[in-house]
């Protein structure tokens, strides 16, 4: 027993450093966004002589935080609305009304998970280029919708099948056209598994680079990834600017995920149950 | 008759569940991955430059190129595998230490998991940024701190150093996920499994290497795949981190096929590579679905 305790002791103590270790190289980031550049040059490790503001202000006009976080917040959210939608209806139908044609597409859809966007990129600039939708946010929304379907097709997939087939039963019965029954029956008894697959693409989405670096080449749609790419080009040494525009590019995901954390873990965990 | 006309207007209206249903997500995946798809498979045959108008289509020469070692694809696909050989493997293990040791009821378990979490719900790009600054002034300055030469190195400046910088931000990227699948599995093996395995006599470490690893192979199967299809494919840590360099050291096969479209101009070939890219992603993650089925097999 006193022997358990001395080994549950030493564990804490691993992972509590291990933790600190982990979360280290964001404490050192945010300590010295604060600082003047040749404090930082000077010592990294050193606290600001003076918590100023000056490097935050000049790094929210320099990206242009509002417009940024705009239409990365369009993005995010109408791809992931779409995605939802569009892989719960074809989850759901396909699994309760199968047809050759139906099988075929979700074995497609399956296999597409393992094409490396690299492998699609050039020809989908193209595509979007010929439909008039490069340089649209909606073009963007619709890339996510396509890519972001295997992923959610396959999570939802379980969660359909683990449904009461009777409760679908008992509305058709009472005459719910398909739509209603879908809407109103089939969707809100998916909710747990939606709120996997909400979460982990609204974290994919959110961070993406490449998709949005090849199809929205007009600066004033940048994503936050975008405008701090584009800010490192620009300002390579000057960690002064970099800094804040990194930790401000953090802290959206961050609040969320601390104030969530409980509910984001459990889902991404759910979503490995299904799998 | 009136039957007839009833059984043809319920089948009209089936088809028209069906191209309500399954349309619209027909049409997304069509145009954003069927089509790119086959038409990348064309334009590998060609020598495009991305820009002109003339196409010339030039048979087997980039898989040829590709393949001899004229490109530098094949540097890049061995700079890949060992670098997600290293990660994967690392990755694994310190997910599976850390779920195990956060399902022991310690304390601030929650909060713990939480933090070992963090990294994952940021993009590459700005974990990759953020390390640079660690690895050219912030572990250096530690270094000189605690008179510890090896950490005060120019970690980005030498090919072995880089290579390992790559690893050890992928490692506490994803390091977390693998833990958060692998507490799921944990959590469902029954207590009394455990308690019975402990009134036999089996030590903590006998436990887990037999009752419970054996247990959660499909979680472990989930999260080999996860881990080895992202280190492939790894993309933006790299463009942030290193550059593929010092040298084209460390170059990934997915920024080695950007460099070759965006900057080089040669999109014929890079849609080559894209296509070869994809078969040994197919391969790998086939081979390694096909090792854990059998494993699960085994011992179901």
């Amino acid at each position: 027993m006193k022997n358990g305790r001395l080994s549950k002791a030493i564990g804490f103590v691993l992972v509590l450093a291990l933790a600190l270790l982990f979360i280290a190289p964001l404490g050192v980031l945010i300590m010295n966004s604060f600082k003047p550049l040749n404090e930082i040059m000077g010592d990294p490790l050193a606290w600001p002589t003076e918590w100023k503001l000056g490097n935050y202000s000049n790094a929210w006009t320099l990206l242009d935080i509002p417009n940024v976080v705009k239409n990365t917040a369009i993005l995010s959210f109408g791809a992931v609305a779409l995605i939802v939608l569009l892989a719960s209806m074809t989850a759901y139908w396909s699994e309760r009304h199968p047809t050759p044609v139906s099988r075929i597409f979700g074995q497609l859809i399956l296999l597409s998970i393992l094409i490396p966007f690299a492998t699609i990129m050039l020809p989908l600039v193209q595509v979007m280029r010929f439909l008039h939708l490069n340089n649209t946010l909606g073009g963007a929304i619709l890339a996510y919708a396509g890519i972001g379907l295997a992923f959610a097709y396959f999570l939802i997939r379980s969660g359909v099948k683990s449904l009461p087939y009777e409760l679908e039963e008992a509305a058709q019965i009472d005459g719910s056209g398909q739509i209603r029954l879908f809407f109103q029956i089939v969707l809100p008894l998916l909710a747990p598994t939606l709120f996997s697959v909400f979460i982990m693409d609204m974290f994919w989405v959110w961070n993406d680079f490449l998709i949005p670096m090849i199809l929205l080449n007009n600066e004033s749609l940048s994503t936050i990834q975008l405008a701090v790419n584009r800010l490192f080009g620009m300002y390579s040494s000057r960690w002064d600017v970099a800094m804040p525009a990194l930790t401000m590019s953090m802290l959206p995901i961050i609040i969320i995920f601390v104030l969530l954390q409980r509910k984001i873990v459990g889902g991404v965990m759910a979503g490995a149950i299904k799998g | 008759m009136r039957d007839k006309r009833l059984r043809k207007t319920q089948k009209a209206r089936l088809l028209g569940s069906h191209l309500l249903f399954l349309g619209p997500s027909m049409l997304i995946f069509l145009t954003v991955v069927a089509i790119p798809f086959a038409i990348s498979l064309l334009y590998s045959f060609t020598d495009w430059n991305g820009i002109a108008n003339e196409i010339r289509f030039v048979g087997l020469d980039n898989f040829r190129d590709i393949f001899s070692g004229k490109a530098r694809f094949l540097d890049a696909l061995w700079f890949t595998l060992k670098m997600t050989f290293a990660s994967v493997f690392l990755i694994n293990l310190l997910g599976l230490l850390l779920a195990v040791a956060l399902t022991t009821r310690l304390p601030w378990q929650n909060g713990f998991r939480a933090a070992y979490y963090l990294p994952q719900t940021m993009g590459g790009l700005i974990l990759g940024f953020i390390w640079q600054f660690i690895f050219v002034s912030g572990l250096p300055a530690v270094g000189d701190k605690l008179h510890l030469n090896w950490l005060s190195q120019q970690w980005l400046g030498t090919e072995n150093s880089a290579f390992l910088a790559l690893v050890i931000v992928n490692v506490w990227q994803n390091a977390g996920y693998v833990m958060v699948i692998l507490i799921a599995g944990l959590a469902g093996i029954s207590s009394e499994l455990i308690e019975s395995a402990k009134v036999e006599g089996s030590s903590p470490l006998h436990t887990l290497l037999r009752v419970k690893l054996p247990l959660i192979v499909p979680f472990i199967a989930v999260a080999l795949f996860w881990t080895l299809s992202s280190s492939l494919k790894m993309f933006e840590i790299n463009l942030a981190l290193t550059k593929g360099g010092p040298y084209g050291s460390t170059t990934s096969m997915a920024l080695n096929i950007y460099n070759d479209a965006f900057a080089n101009n040669k999109y014929g070939l890079a849609t080559a590579e894209g296509l070869v890219f994809f078969v040994i992603i197919l391969a790998v993650t086939s081979v390694q679905m096909y090792l854990t089925k059998r494993k699960e097999e085994q011992l179901a």
